[in-house]
C-alpha cells in the first residue's frame, strides 16, 4: 500500500462508528423463515395491510412453527397452503395449485420470444390467466397486491410465458404468479448488478464479467443448469457494466464484450457474429423489439450511446448523452433507447429517440429523497417506478401515459421496481422498507398504460 | 446457547463478526438500517449453507454483502429513512472535528460509484488484498486496482476529506 491508501485505511478505521446494536442469531433466524414464506395469500378475506402495524403480526404469524432450519423446505409447504387458496378463488384456473413440476407447455412455447409486443388497442386478448389472490397494499399504486412474497433483488423481475424470474442475493427463482408459489430455485454466483435474460429456453445469467465472460444457463421450466457459454472479447471489459446481456427477438444473445457487441447463439454457444462499436468500452447493451438496431453504451469518459444497424453493423447514431460519466441500462423500445444516468444516488432516466440519440432527454428524475427503477418494456408501455411514482409511457414517444403515487408508510418510502407481464397480467417488485414486506405485486394499471393512443400525464390516483 | 436447529458454530461468528460487519455496511450503505439489512440478507443466505462454509465463513458473507450491495446499485428503497442516530462517540479528544471528519468521509464515500466503494471498503477497511477484493467481487484483480485508483482520485478532490487523507488536519 502507498502512504495515502495507508491514510485511508486508517481514516476508515477511526471515523467509523461503532455499530448501535448488533445483529443476533434471532433475526437472522426471522429474516430467512420471512424469506421463505409466501405472501399470506387470505384473499378476499385479507384486511389490507395498515400503518403502523407491523406486518409481521398478521403476515407470520406462523413464524413460531417455522422453525429456521425448516425454513428453507417450508416454502414447499406454506407455498402449498397458499395455492389452494388461490385455486379456490380462480375456478377458471387451468393450472394445478400443487403443481410444482414447471410451467405449462404453452409457456415453454413462448420461451424464446424474448421481446414483448405492443399492445394492440381494440384486438381481442387472450384471457389472462389467474393470479393468486394477494395482500393488498393500503393506498397501493394501482391497486397493487403482494402475491408472491420473497426477498427479490432490485432490478432483476423477468418474465417468460406465464412465469417470473428473478434473483436473490443468493438464487435464482421461478415465480409461478398464479399461485405465489416459487416454483423452482436455483443456486445463483451471478455478476452483480445484472438482471436474467431469457433465450433459447433458457434463463442466462452472467456469472463472470472481468478476465472473461461466462454465461451460465438454466432451463425456463426446472432451472436445472444447463449449459455454459464462454463470451470472446475484443480487449478489456468495462469496469463499470451496467446491462451487459440482452436477447433480441432472434432469440440470440447480444453481450457487451470489450469494444464490440458480440451475437451469441444461446442453443450452440457459438459466437453469430461481432459487432465493432467505435469510440471506447461497451458497458451496456439492448436490441431494438424489431431486432433492427443495436444500441450500445460506452461506458469509458463522458457516457455515450452508439445505434448500429443490426444488418450491416454500420453506425447509425452516436452521441454523448445524459451528461454524466456513469450511464447504463439500456433498455430499448420501439422509438428508440431509454438509460440511466447516476451520480451518487441521484438516478435520472432518459430517452434517446432512434436515429436521433443527441436529443435524448430527462424523462424521469432525480427523484428527491428517494430513487428511480430502472426503467422496463413491456405490455407496449415503458415502465418507470420507484420511491416516488410510478409511471407508464409511450414508447414510441417517451410521453407519460398515465401516472400514480407511490404511498409511504409511516414517512418510509414504499417502493415499485421493475415492471414484468405474465399470463395476461401487470407485475412489479413491490417493497414497504419499513416493514420489511415486500415480494411481486399484480397490479392494475389504467387502460391508458397499454394503449397506443397516448393520453395526458395525468395523475390517476392509487 | 445455540437454537434448536442452528448450525454449530453460527453463532459465536455472528456475535463475534456481527459488529465489524456491519462496520462495513455501513460504510458500503451510509446508515445503519441498510447496514443491518445487509447483514442479515447475507447472513440468512449462509444459514443454509454453513456446513460447507463454516471453515472460512467470513468472505462468503462479505461476498453476499458485497453482492447484494451491488445488486441494489444504490437505488435502495430507503431514500427517506430516518437514519440512526449516530451512537455516543467514545472519543474523549475533539468530538465535533470527529463528526465533522465522519460527515466529510461518508460524503466523499457517497460521491463513488457503487464499485468503487465497495473496493475501497473491502481493501482498505475490511484489509483484504487485492486478490481476496477480487475474489469477493467476482472481478479481476485489474478491475481491482482500476477501481481503487478511481476511487483514490475521487476522494482526494472530496471536500473536507483530502485534508485529511494528506494528514492535513487531525481529528
Amino acid at each position: 500500500m502507498t502512504i495515502e491508501e495507508q491514510r485511508l485505511s486508517e481514516l476508515l478505521h477511526r471515523l467509523t462508528p461503532e455499530p448501535p446494536r448488533t445483529v443476533t442469531v434471532e433475526s437472522v433466524a426471522i429474516r430467512l423463515a420471512n424469506k421463505n414464506a409466501p405472501a399470506r395469500g387470505a384473499g378476499r378475506g385479507a384486511a389490507p395491510m395498515s400503518r403502523g402495524e407491523p406486518n409481521g403480526g398478521s403476515r407470520f404469524s406462523g413464524r413460531g412453527r417455522l422453525t429456521p432450519l425448516l425454513a428453507a423446505a417450508a416454502v414447499v409447504v406454506i407455498a402449498g397452503a397458499s395455492a389452494g387458496v388461490a385455486v379456490a378463488l380462480s375456478s377458471n384456473t387451468t393450472k394445478t395449485p400443487s403443481a410444482l413440476s414447471g410451467v405449462s407447455s404453452s409457456a415453454t412455447s413462448q420461451a424464446a420470444t424474448v421481446s414483448p409486443s405492443p399492445a394492440q388497442p381494440g384486438s381481442s386478448q387472450p384471457s389472462p390467466e389467474p393470479v393468486a389472490s394477494g395482500q393488498p397494499v393500503t393506498n397501493g399504486t394501482w391497486d397493487s397486491s403482494v402475491v408472491a412474497s420473497v426477498t427479490l433483488t432490485d432490478g432483476t423481475l423477468v418474465s417468460s410465458g406465464d412465469s417470473l424470474y428473478a434473483f436473490t442475493p443468493s438464487n435464482l427463482l421461478e415465480i409461478d404468479p398464479s399461485t405465489g408459489q416459487t416454483t423452482h430455485e436455483a443456486p445463483s454466483d451471478g455478476f452483480p448488478g445484472q438482471a436474467p435474460v431469457i433465450a433459447g429456453n433458457k434463463v442466462w445469467e452472467v456469472t463472470t464479467y472481468g478476465g472473461g465472460i461466462g454465461l451460465s444457463g438454466y432451463s425456463v421450466q426446472t432451472l436445472a443448469a444447463d449449459g455454459t457459454i464462454t463470451v470472446p472479447a475484443s480487449g478489456a471489459l468495462s469496469g463499470n457494466p451496467e446491462g451487459v446481456l440482452a436477447a433480441g427477438p432472434d432469440g440470440n444473445l447480444y453481450m457487451a464484450a470489450g469494444t464490440a457487441v458480440v451475437e451469441v447463439n444461446p442453443s450452440s454457444g457459438s459466437v453469430v457474429r461481432r459487432f465493432p462499436v467505435p469510440g471506447g468500452t461497451v458497458n451496456s447493451v439492448a436490441v431494438s423489439p424489431d431486432g433492427g438496431q443495436i444500441y450500445a453504451g460506452i461506458g469509458s469518459g463522458l457516457f455515450r450511446i452508439v445505434e448500429l444497424d443490426a444488418s450491416s453493423g454500420a453506425t447509425l447514431a452516436s452521441a454523448s448523452v445524459g451528461g454524466s460519466q456513469s450511464g447504463g441500462d439500456l433498455v430499448a423500445s420501439p422509438g428508440g433507447v431509454w438509460f440511466t444516468t447516476s451520480g451518487g444516488t441521484a438516478e435520472r432516466i432518459w430517452f434517446a429517440p432512434s436515429g436521433s440519440l443527441s436529443s435524448a432527454r430527462l424523462v424521469e428524475g432525480p427523484a428527491v429523497g428517494g430513487d428511480e427503477a430502472v426503467p422496463t418494456y413491456a405490455d407496449g408501455a415503458v415502465w418507470v417506478g420507484g420511491t416516488k411514482k410510478l409511471e407508464c409511457l409511450d414508447p414510441d414517444t417517451g410521453q407519460v401515459r398515465a401516472s400514480s403515487l407511490v404511498p409511504s408508510d409511516d414517512q418510509v418510502p414504499e417502493g415499485i421496481g421493475d415492471v414484468a407481464t405474465a399470463g395476461g397480467h401487470v407485475f412489479a417488485l413491490y417493497e414497504n422498507n419499513r416493514t420489511e414486506f415486500g415480494g411481486v405485486a399484480v397490479l392494475s394499471p389504467p387502460a391508458a398504460c397499454t394503449s397506443s393512443a397516448s393520453s395526458s400525464s395525468g395523475g390517476t390516483g392509487s | 446457547m445455540e437454537g434448536a436447529g442452528e448450525p454449530e458454530g453460527f453463532r459465536a461468528f455472528v456475535e463475534a463478526r456481527s459488529p465489524a460487519l456491519l462496520r462495513s455496511g455501513w460504510l458500503l450503505t451510509g446508515d445503519w438500517t441498510s447496514a443491518e439489512d445487509l447483514v442479515q440478507t447475507a447472513l440468512a443466505a449462509a444459514w443454509p449453507r454453513w456446513g460447507s462454509v463454516y471453515h472460512a465463513p467470513e468472505p462468503y458473507v462479505r461476498k453476499i454483502m458485497v453482492n447484494t450491495f451491488l445488486r441494489w446499485r444504490q437505488r435502495r428503497w430507503n431514500g427517506e429513512v430516518a437514519t440512526a442516530k449516530l451512537p455516543e462517540l467514545r472519543a474523549y479528544g475533539d468530538v465535533f472535528a470527529q463528526v465533522d471528519s465522519r460527515a466529510a468521509l461518508k460524503a466523499a464515500l457517497d460521491r463513488l460509484p457503487p464499485r468503487q466503494r465497495a473496493v475501497v471498503v473491502l481493501r482498505y477497511f475490511a484489509d483484504q488484498t487485492e486478490a481476496q477484493t477480487a475474489e469477493t467481487m467476482g472481478c479481476s484483480v485489474g478491475a481491482v486496482k482500476s477501481h481503487a485508483a478511481k476511487a483514490l482520485a475521487r476522494l482526494r478532490e472530496a471536500p473536507g476529506l483530502a485534508e485529511l487523507m494528506t494528514g492535513g488536519v487531525a481529528s
